[in-house]
Order: structure tokens, then sequence, then C-alpha cells
């Protein structure tokens, strides 16, 4: 896997269901409206932001490469 | 003969297929087997609404594929269910035929919604399929009955207002999420629907719900799969027992997702959940200790969900039941606004918000750090 650049919450996908906060607490936060927010200047690994991403029920979050490529969620065939 | 699998996992949603890639994080070389009775991969049935509303497509429900589980080689066969475990023997009799033996085995096969099997027009919001036929039936339909209270009719209420339909809701007479809310919070959450041109039947049903333009939604809970483990020795109470590390009474064999009863050490009571992030996070944890790991899986529960065309949001954190051994406070803040209170012995066990998102941090840390707290009218 490309190292992951760039974090998008598409936020009308989020449903506060808040299981990044919890897979990855140092990445991602509950803002006052209670959608998921990364935060900045974070330094987890993408391992631990690829399993935060993974976790959403909605496939809210969205990783791109360096390349702008979107990495997650797989792109639909 | 018999294929002795070293972790066989039954039920491949959110629960099973995070234990499975949990496993082969920590066991680069065992053989997973999971057992799913649907014939799809993993997928969100949290998403269902959003293909419903038509915000996301189909083909996008599904958070993994088949050859995802290939490539981290976890055998994933779809369309097989289990008749029956033998514990003693350790193996697994499927429906159609082959029995698998195991070293390991998790049980993760959640809930199945209850039915009335009264009216035609019925229809559940569990499945891919079920979700296919709302869609081809909610827009022939002028008006939405919806039966029950709880996740799916508050999903069922924001599809059928999508659709502008003339939407009627028939709850308990106790009112709306009667074994949890009060009846303060429950008439909050109803003048919240009574404003969007809901009308609501307490202990009731309109006289027209057989009516050939109406669509009928219910939600009126799940019961847990359990015929299949009847018999097997497992201790079950209103949800399969386990410790706080996700394994039964039966040495080998542990459990994760809806379908678990556990010991909360921070709470210090018995707890089950039926959301997504339970289901995710006690996969995790299960997954690593039938690799070999000696973790306790005590992560808050912490769930919400938002409805836009209905205005609702509803935070549920922790503990949120009716007992003996629990004091239930609830306070309307405005119409639409409400917090309600699970207090035992002067902590807080949980609690559930109602269009007040912003005060969730707040209760989260009073739970986790298990502060004293009194409530004040």
């Amino acid at each position: 896997m490309k190292k992951i650049a760039k974090i998008v919450v598409e936020r009308p996908l989020c449903i506060g269901a808040g299981t990044c906060v919890v897979v990855a607490d140092k990445v991602f936060k509950m803002d006052e409206e209670n959608i998921a927010v990364v935060i900045e200047g974070h330094s987890a690994s993408d391992e631990d932001i690829l399993a935060a991403a993974q976790s959403c029920p909605t496939a809210a979050i969205l990783l791109y490469d360096e390349d702008g490529k979107l990495i997650y969620p797989p792109e639909k065939k | 003969m018999t294929e002795v699998v070293d972790y066989l996992i039954i039920g491949g949603g959110p629960a099973g297929t995070t234990a499975a890639e949990t496993i082969r994080n920590e066991d680069p070389n065992g053989r997973i087997v999971i057992l799913e009775d649907e014939n799809h991969p993993m997928y969100s049935r949290i998403k269902i609404p959003f293909y419903l509303r038509e915000i996301r497509t189909r083909e996008e429900l599904f958070l993994r594929t088949f050859d995802s589980y290939k490539e981290k080689n976890i055998e994933f066969l779809a369309g097989k269910s289990v008749s029956s475990i033998d514990t003693a023997a350790s193996t697994v009799q499927t429906a159609d035929g082959p029995e698998f033996g195991y070293k390991k085995l998790l049980i993760s096969t959640g809930g199945k919604p209850r039915k009335l099997n009264k009216y035609q027009n019925e229809h559940s919001m569990q499945t891919v399929e079920d979700a296919d036929k709302i869609l081809e039936d909610v827009r022939k339909a002028k008006r939405g009955v919806i039966i029950g209270s709880g996740f799916i009719a508050l999903e069922f209420l924001e599809t059928f207002l999508h659709f502008a339909l003339e939407t009627h809701l028939c709850i308990a007479k106790e009112g709306y999420w009667e074994t949890m809310l009060t009846k303060e919070m429950s008439d909050v959450v109803c003048g919240i629907f009574e404003k969007k041109g809901v009308k609501i039947y307490f202990g009731g049903t309109p006289d027209f719900i057989n009516a050939k333009d109406v669509i009928l939604g219910t939600g009126i809970g799940v019961d847990t799969s359990k015929d299949f483990f009847t018999g097997a020795g497992l201790k079950y109470e209103a949800g399969l027992v386990t410790n706080s590390n996700l394994q039964t009474n039966i040495e080998n064999v542990y459990a994760a997702g809806d379908v678990v009863k556990y010991h909360s050490q921070k709470l210090d009571r018995e707890v089950r959940y039926g959301n997504w992030t339970n289901a995710i996070m006690s996969g995790k944890y299960a997954g690593a200790n039938m690799a070999g790991k000696n973790e306790v899986f005590d992560v808050l529960s912490a769930y919400s969900i938002t409805e836009e065309k209905v205005g609702l949001s509803v935070v549920f954190l922790g503990f949120s039941g009716k007992d003996d051994q629990t004091q239930v406070k609830s306070k309307k803040v405005l119409d639409n606004q409400g917090m309600q209170f699970f207090i035992r012995n002067g902590k807080l066990d949980g609690c559930i918000l109602i269009n007040l998102p912003a005060e969730r941090q707040k209760y989260q840390t009073i739970i986790e750090e298990r502060q004293d707290f009194t409530y004040n009218a």
C-alpha cells in the first residue's frame, strides 16, 4: 500500500457512530456536531489510519496517497 | 473426513470479519475459515438507508470483497449456515453437509429481526435483499406505516419522509424506545416526529394498514440466532455469556458482536450492546485472544445516529437500560432536546443525548473516568 497523504471525512455520510475514534483516538475526534474530524498534527501509523477507515460503518473516511489517488475505500470496478 | 481448522468463525459480519483480520495479523499461518449464511461478503447494514435514499449505490454497501478475504488468506464460505455445534468433539455441522473441526471457535452470528408475519406488505430492514424489496415498493407507495420503535423504526421514518410518504408510526402505549427512555424523553422524541407530520399511534395501528398504497416497515427488535448452539453447553442468559476476554464458559469457544453478554470491568456489571462499534471492537479483541493474547475487552459502548429528515440525533453512551439497580433520570432541555442518565452507586453508567451532540465528550469522560455523579434536575 502507498503511504497515506490525505484523510477526508465525508461529513454528509458520517452518522457519528464514533467507531473511528475508538479504533484510532490519536487520529480522529468528534466535533460539536458529533461528526468525526481529523486531529491536526497527528502522528499515527498508516496501519492505524487504515484500520479506522475500514471500521467506519458508512465508509465516510477516504484515504488518498501522495499522488491524490484513492487508497480506501477501493474504487468499485 | 472432518476438516480441522485452527480458527473457525461462524458469522462473517463486522465482528466475525474483524476477528478474522485480527487473527491474521497475529498469526500469519493459521488456517481461518468463516462460515457466513448470507451470500455476500461483509457489508454495512448501517449504510442501507443511504442506498434507499439513493445517496449510495447497492455496490457501495459492501465493505469487503471476496477477493479481500483471499488476499489475507481467509477462507470465506458464503451461503453456509450452521445447524449445530458439538463442543465436546469441537466440531460444527453445516446445514448442507460438511462438518468442520476447530481448535478455536468464534460465534459472531448477531441477530435476526423479529417479524410479525401478519401483513403481506411487511418489510424488515436488515439485509441487502430487504433493501432491494423496500426500494421496489416504496416508490409505488403513497403511505408508509411503521410498527416498532428503535433504530430500524427510525431508519424507516427517515426513508418514508425522504420519499415524501404520508407517514404513520405505531409504538407501544408506554412510548418510543420504551425499554430505555423515560416518558419525558419519549415525549420529546415523539414531538420531533409529529413536527415532521408523522402521525403516532400509541398501542394501535391504522385501519388502512393493508391498503394497496401502503408500505409497512417493522422494527420490533432482533432475536439472537441461538438454535444452532442450543444443547452445546454454552451459557446463555439473554446473550451468550463470556468473561471479560470474550471467552465463553467453554475454553476454546469465544463470542463477539451483538450476541455477547460480557462483564464490563469498568462498569462492574454484565452488559450487552447491539451496535456497530461494539461489533467491530469485540471482534478485534476476541480475535486477538483467540490468537493467544490475553486482552480484557472493556471499550465503553458509544454509538449515535443522525436522521436529517426526521431532525433527530441520538447519542448512546455506556449502559442504557431499566433495571432494579439503576436510577433513571431525564431532563428535557428544549422541546426537541433532552438527556437521560443511568446512575448506579453514585456513578454514571450511561446516558442518552437527544439532539445534544456537543455534550457527548463531557459525559463520555464522566462515565469512563468513573467520576462521582449527582443528578441535578
